[in-house]
């Protein structure tokens, strides 16, 4: 019996070490040699983004037509914000846009920037290069978790992702507090979460349904939704620098 | 005996279930295993995909050959020894005021500072953020953080007018077991190395990718402008493959060098 036991005790760890590490040297395999398993779906290519039509009179500066509920922590901060867009619009000069002091937009704000998006899709991610800013978005889709120590705090967060069905959905955490979700000024905290649901709708065409989270900054979540359409002719031109522009407007 | 034997057994599976695991999550155990792991790995044929890190150089590398304190040339220059430049160059190298290397000054006008992009040579000087290379049919992409390369390997030329781009224009192509790239149009607002070695819009930079090892890849630089040096020289660099659980990093140049009063630095020269 006690011989038993002890079997039993040298057994499991010993079985458990060979898996962990049977499963350590797969991780550290994938990439090249395995045959990659097929996505349900392929989003790579040039895309501009394209709102709907009956969006048009906001779609260049919001989401939505209507803000989203705020807290008073949210408000307040709404009312530091000079954005040149939106209700309360002002002037460049006058603005304190994040994005005038060269910093990333964040997210889902750099979809409302008319600038190409390639989408390259490899099979442990989906990387997104934002010619807006030139932002290297990369979308971790290996089963990988958030990483929890980020320190400090991403402008366009940390992004992981899974398929569900044809969807890539896409979950972001880990964002600082200085960037805006739109080109109105709307703010949002540090606790900002944001889920993107992504599917190829046709050939030319990608939807997102954009979950926003954020409990410090408003009341309740919304949803938003934007599009994107394939423009096979266009190339990445990665040569815009922001404090290149910049110097260019002040000389 | 057999109880020795037994806790010897015991004590080897806590040691090493433990450790196992921590292979996956902690930065720390996860290059040594890829390394473990990689070495006995087939290294595949005309495949560079993957992420990888500089591996700093053992040896007098890591010393400064002007015998400063700065931690070794490999840190700012591609390679050890006083590079012969013409009088064109040496001018330039004058005005130039680094932060790097023996030269280095207080009030520096490294274009890096003002969140420009590194050009090549010079994006190899320090890769901190990884170079990760993705092959696709007709294109092989770099990207080194938000720097991104386009190397062209569908067989075309490189164009005649061509306008002066940040990482130049690349072409690349295979010859036996090595990735030639092949480089021309490399803004000469750029410098070569981090301590501010120039270099002209005549730059014909060639790169000689090889993967030596399933982890290990080796790239030859050959760096021609006569404009700027005597001769066309060489450099060598050496790679590691990282583990793909690593992260890209998402930090933003402006974080460290523009400050949040948009206070822009006018530091970009007109080209020449």
């Amino acid at each position: 019996m006690r011989k038993y036991r002890m079997c039993v005790i040298l057994a499991v760890p010993i079985l458990f070490a060979s898996f962990s590490i049977a499963l350590a040297q797969m991780a550290g395999q994938s990439g090249s040699t395995e045959a990659p398993k097929k996505a349900p779906a392929d989003l790579s290519g040039m895309w501009l983004v394209h709102p709907s039509a009956s969006a048009s009179a906001y779609s260049s500066f919001a989401f939505a037509k209507e803000g989203p509920p705020m807290t008073a922590w949210g408000e307040e901060k709404y009312k530091a914000a000079k954005p040149v867009f939106g209700p309360y619009k002002t002037t460049p000069k006058l603005s304190n846009d994040p994005v005038y002091g060269c910093f990333p937009p964040g997210l889902p704000r750099i979809y409302l920037h008319p600038k190409p998006i390639e989408i390259v899709q490899l099979p442990d991610e989906v990387i997104m290069m934002f010619e807006y800013d030139r932002i290297v978005r990369h979308i971790y889709i290996d089963g990988r978790a958030h990483d929890e120590f980020l320190d400090p705090p991403l402008w366009m967060g940390d992004s992981i992702g899974k398929w569900e069905g044809d969807t890539l959905v896409i979950d972001v955490i880990g964002f600082n507090d200085k960037t805006w979700l739109d080109r109105a000024g709307h703010p949002h905290s540090e606790a900002l979460h944001v889920t993107e649901r992504i599917r190829r709708v046709s050939h030319d065409t990608l939807s997102d349904e954009i979950t926003i989270e954020d409990s410090k900054a408003y009341t309740k979540p919304w949803t938003v939704q934007t599009g994107f359409q394939l423009q096979p002719s266009l190339a990445l031109d990665w040569e815009g620098v922001c404090e290149q522009e910049k110097l260019v407007d002040r000389q | 005996m057999r109880k020795y034997l037994t806790y010897s057994v015991l004590l080897a599976a806590v040691l090493v279930f433990p450790s196992a695991m921590f292979g996956q999550m902690g930065e720390e155990t996860k290059p040594a295993q890829s390394q473990v792991a990689g070495d006995q790995m087939p290294n595949p044929a005309h495949d560079l995909s993957g992420t990888w890190g500089a591996r700093p150089p053992v040896g007098d590398a890591r010393k400064s050959v002007y015998g400063d304190d700065d931690g070794g040339w490999w840190n700012y220059a591609l390679r050890g020894e006083d590079l012969s430049m013409t009088p064109w160059a040496e001018a330039k190298f004058n005005a130039n005021k680094p932060s790097f290397g023996p030269y280095r000054k207080e009030d520096s006008n490294d274009l890096a500072y003002g969140c420009f992009p590194p050009g090549v040579p010079r994006v190899y000087a320090a890769i901190a953020a990884g170079m990760q290379i993705i092959q696709q049919p007709g294109r092989t992409l770099m990207l080194f953080g938000q720097n991104v390369r386009q190397i062209y390997t569908d067989g075309r030329q490189h164009p005649k007018d061509l306008h002066p781009l940040w990482m130049g224009h690349s072409i690349g192509s295979w010859q036996g077991d090595t990735f030639v790239v092949d480089t021309v149009g490399i803004d000469d607002r750029t410098w070569i190395d981090r301590m501010g070695h120039p270099h002209s819009d005549a730059l014909h930079f060639v790169e000689r990718f090889r993967r030596v090892a399933y982890n290990s890849l080796e790239l030859e630089m050959t760096i021609d402008d006569p404009k700027a040096y005597a001769a066309p020289w060489t450099a060598r660099k050496v790679f590691q493959l990282r583990p793909p659980s690593a992260r890209a990093g998402g930090g933003a140049c402006e974080d460290i060098f523009i400050n949040e009063a948009f206070g822009l630095k006018p530091m970009l020269p007109s080209r020449e």
